[in-house]
């Protein structure tokens, strides 16, 4: 079960995700997440510093939710990847298509310019 | 939902801004007639035209005081300011006066003082309001979702002049005339919490232009950009042409239908209670025609044709009243005025707004609705004093009533120039598509939703060249809207694009045109050729549903098993797998494909049979015997269909496979090994990285194998995951060669949000 904690800045919405993002857990989070954008929460800081483990279909959840909020002219800023989730990331060839910060409030600064 | 054809997601944006359009024209309903009565009765009737004047003038001046902030302030921040002061300016001026309509009799100081601060809170305050509004709407909704949106939010003001208007009499007996001016105050501020609402959940599509950035500029070069766009845009000099002549020339109808009314009710209560049924009427059979006709119609006819509608429908009322100065020509021409004004034109304007450029919409609407139309509220007011001091008297009636005359000239003014009016939008639009801003730019292709507009169509064809796919596939969606011969040959054309996401979006811009309209041959044959060749899936799919869904059911099955028997055994593959997700009888039609001679289309049918109602064993019993197969030409496809179907009869037979000289068989046959057979699985993994990282079959692996990524389960493509993702830079760069468009595939895979 991953659990998904909502602060708001701004028009930034800051989602922290605790828990392991598989198979099990994405469907549900990737609909949570979805949903938000569609609702108006378009600008989207995801905090990982909870997360212990992205699977390949957490990149899928990833992918969908950027190809959601680009069609929304929205803003997706991911924060807090630990190196292998980076390396995840590298190696599949997905970091050009994210905005990585290093806190929550560089990725929330990087949203409101 | 579907009666409104409103999305789920648009539900509640719909709800909160129609509430906000609806609260405006009830508190107006309600406090201007409390206002007006107050004025006639306590001050006298004769001072009622120079009111009309007064507030236009008032209200250039609050325009002028909203435009400095417009676009530099976020449009929800503006819009709480503005509706807070007006609300209290409001309570102040009711503070001003007695409740009792005798307590000020005649012109005394409160009751002026009482009046000035009503008319500063209606001219500079509520005025804008509505402009405020329906610039957040504009933010709020894409064009294309405004032809379907906006006739619904259209029908807020009419329930909300209805239920206001019903309530008056009701009210004023209870709470006291001027307590109604509180009323007013309250509808307005109740905007107030709407639009935090509205913030929370919608906060980023409110912030304007560039947020964070805008507010540095001096607050008048602000106002002077305004200003200087609208001196330089045709577009928007032909929108306030729109505004003063809609003014101007309802002025003079309004005159000559009151004169006839007049005549025809010789007392003011039959009078009134005239006005009474009519306003029932008009706007409940306006309401109806705008919930279900008027997007239709605006949809059909496109915009411009839309600007020209009032003033054709005032040249052919003006004709009938020349004709025959009776009742039922004058309610002719006053309810075709009425009802194309609240509609088609009503409409048509809110939509051509969206020609202006975002970042300058706010400041032009201020411009326009604030300014310009406040200006034609006055020369209309000056034309009517004019018309009744010179003409009134003459008693000419007919084609030789001077009132008549000036309304057809007029009028006829008006149409030459909206007649322009489609051409000149389309320039404005076609700069649009150049702009750098992306809203700007999706908008305008969106504005090209002119049916039978060679020009439009033109602009189309430009974009559609566009490198962005964006806009290509912007431009698809909207040729698939226009429907016409030229668009959906372009259509056939934008199926052979580049893009996977331009193709897909031109079949389903196909696929949308109802089966009744006739499509060009070429369309058909471009989507025949996406469903034999397209290397995109969910392409080949939605090309295969377009085929199938335009034949009735049995022809569907014939044309399905045609495509079966291709003779090239690539496109029997493509075939399959596109029927995978059709709601065909797949056992029937796939049987023959399991005993294909080629195990590609086996592998293929098994899984499309997999998942399908009754499919299952047969497709099992396929599976077994295609991985039992000792030619090597059937291993590659027997572990495809093993990982696509998640199921293995024979693990230790699909782990053996890793022995292979092939390099995709090896990935392939370590992933089964992952996946199927107990662990450990190091050796395995060992053994799949020195395969990825390997150059010399980089090339054929990540055309054969990283395709098959997503397929290959969570376990295995995680454990591969997670292992590249700690492997020493110099490898981990290898093998990204290879997983480095992971990315990619994982996109084709994916079914595209509907825009």
């Amino acid at each position: 079960m991953i659990e998904l904690h909502e602060s708001q800045s701004g028009d930034v919405t800051v989602i922290s995700l605790s828990g392991k993002l598989d198979a099990a857990t994405t469907p549900a989070t990737e609909a949570r997440l979805v949903a938000l954008a569609r609702e108006g929460k378009k600008f989207l800081a995801l905090d990982f510093s909870g997360v212990s483990y992205l699977a390949s279909s957490g990149l899928r959840m990833l992918l969908v939710l950027t190809r959601e909020i680009t069609s929304l002219e929205g803003g997706l800023v991911l924060c807090n990847l630990d190196d292998t989730m980076k390396g995840t990331l590298e190696v599949t060839g997905f970091l050009p298509y994210f905005r990585l910060a290093s806190s929550a409030d560089e990725a929330i600064g990087l949203l409101r310019v | 939902m579907r009666l409104l054809d409103i999305r789920r997601d648009e539900a509640f944006k719909m709800v909160l801004t129609w509430l906000m359009c609806a609260l405006l024209s009830i508190g107006y309903a309600i406090g201007w007639s409390a206002v007006h009565s107050m004025l006639v009765k306590r001050m006298g009737v004769e001072y009622l035209p120079y009111t009309y004047i007064g507030i236009s003038l008032l209200g250039v001046f609050g325009s002028s005081v909203y435009l400095l902030f417009a676009d530099a302030v976020r449009r929800d921040r503006l819009l709480m300011v503005f509706a807070g002061a007006t609300g209290l300016a409001l309570v102040l001026a009711r503070t001003l006066v007695t409740a009792r309509p005798e307590g000020e009799k005649g012109f005394t100081l409160p009751l002026l003082l009482f009046f000035l601060a009503v008319f500063f809170a209606q001219g500079v305050g509520n005025s804008t309001l509505g402009t405020q509004v329906w610039t957040i709407i504009n933010d709020l909704f894409r064009p294309s979702q405004g032809r379907r949106l906006y006739p619904i939010l259209g029908t807020a003001g009419t329930i909300g002049g209805i239920a206001g208007g019903a309530s008056i009499h009701y009210l004023a007996g209870t709470l006291g005339t001027a307590n109604l001016v509180l009323v007013w105050a309250a509808s307005i501020w109740l905007l107030i919490p709407l639009t935090l609402w509205l913030r929370k959940r919608f906060g980023g599509e409110l912030r304007g232009r560039h947020a964070g950035t805008a507010s540095a500029k001096p607050r008048g070069s602000h106002l002077l950009e305004g200003w200087k766009f609208f001196a330089s845009s045709k577009m928007a000099a032909i929108l306030g042409f729109v505004a003063v002549m809609f003014w101007v020339v309802g002025s003079v109808a309004d005159f000559q239908y009151t004169r006839i009314m007049n005549a025809t009710f010789p007392t003011e209560s039959k009078l009134a209670g005239y006005y009474g049924v009519y306003g029932m009427v008009i706007n409940t059979s306006g309401l109806l025609v705008q919930i279900f006709f008027s997007g239709y119609l605006i949809r059909r006819i496109g915009i411009a044709r839309g600007l020209c509608a009032l003033p054709l429908t005032a040249l052919a009322g003006f004709a009938l009243i020349a004709a025959r100065f009776t009742f039922w020509p004058g309610l002719a021409l006053r309810y075709a005025w009425d009802m194309v004004g609240m509609t088609v034109q009503g409409n048509s304007y809110q939509l051509a707004m969206n020609a202006v450029p975002a970042a300058l919409r706010a400041r032009i609407r201020g411009v326009i609705d604030g300014v310009i139309n406040p200006l034609g509220g006055v020369l209309g007011g000056i034309l009517i004093l004019c018309l009744h001091h010179f003409f009134d008297a003459t008693g000419d009636r007919g084609w030789l009533d001077p009132v008549t005359i000036a309304g057809f000239v007029l009028t006829a003014a008006w149409f030459l120039i909206v007649s322009r009016s489609g051409k000149v939008y389309l320039e404005t639009v076609a700069e649009n598509l150049r702009s750098a801003e992306a809203r700007t730019a999706m908008d305008a292709i969106d504005c090209l939703e002119e049916p039978g507009n060679p020009r439009a169509e033109a602009l189309l064809d430009e974009v559609a060249e566009m490198p962005d796919p964006e806009k290509r596939a912007a431009a698809a969606r909207v040729r698939g809207a226009v429907r016409s011969r030229s668009s959906l040959l372009g259509l056939a054309v934008s199926c052979a694009d580049p893009s996977p996401q331009v193709r897909h979006a031109s079949v389903r811009a196909l696929a949308r045109v109802p089966v009744s309209h006739p499509l060009p041959p070429e369309a058909v044959a471009a989507v025949s050729r996406l469903v034999e060749s397209d290397p995109d899936l969910s392409v080949r799919s939605e090309a295969l549903h377009f085929l199938l869904m335009r034949e009735e059911p049995e022809k569907a099955g014939k044309l399905a098993a045609a495509w079966l028997n291709h003779g090239s055994a690539d496109v029997r593959v493509r075939i399959v797998e596109a029927l995978a997700g059709q709601d065909v009888d797949r056992p029937r039609l796939l049987a023959p494909c399991l005993s294909d001679p080629s195990p590609a289309v086996r592998s293929a049918a098994i899984c499309a049979l997999w998942d399908a109602p009754g499919g299952r064993n047969a497709a099992r019993s396929a599976l077994a015997e295609l991985l039992s197969e000792s030619d090597p030409s059937a291993h590659g496809p027997a572990l495809i269909a093993c990982h696509r179907t998640g199921a293995c009869p024979d693990a230790e037979r699909a782990r053996r496979m890793g022995e292979s000289a092939d390099p995709v068989i090896r990935v392939l046959a370590g992933a089964a090994a992952i996946r199927f057979c107990p662990g450990p699985h190091a050796a395995t993994l060992d053994a799949i990285f020195e395969t990825l990282a390997d150059e010399a079959h980089a090339g054929r692996l990540r055309a054969e194998v990283l395709p098959l990524v997503p397929d290959l389960g969570e376990e295995a493509a995680d454990a591969i995951l997670l292992a590249a993702a700690k492997l020493p830079p110099e490898s981990k760069s290898h093998v990204s060669k290879v997983l480095g468009e992971w990315y990619l595939v994982l996109e084709s895979r994916i079914a595209r949000p509907e825009p």
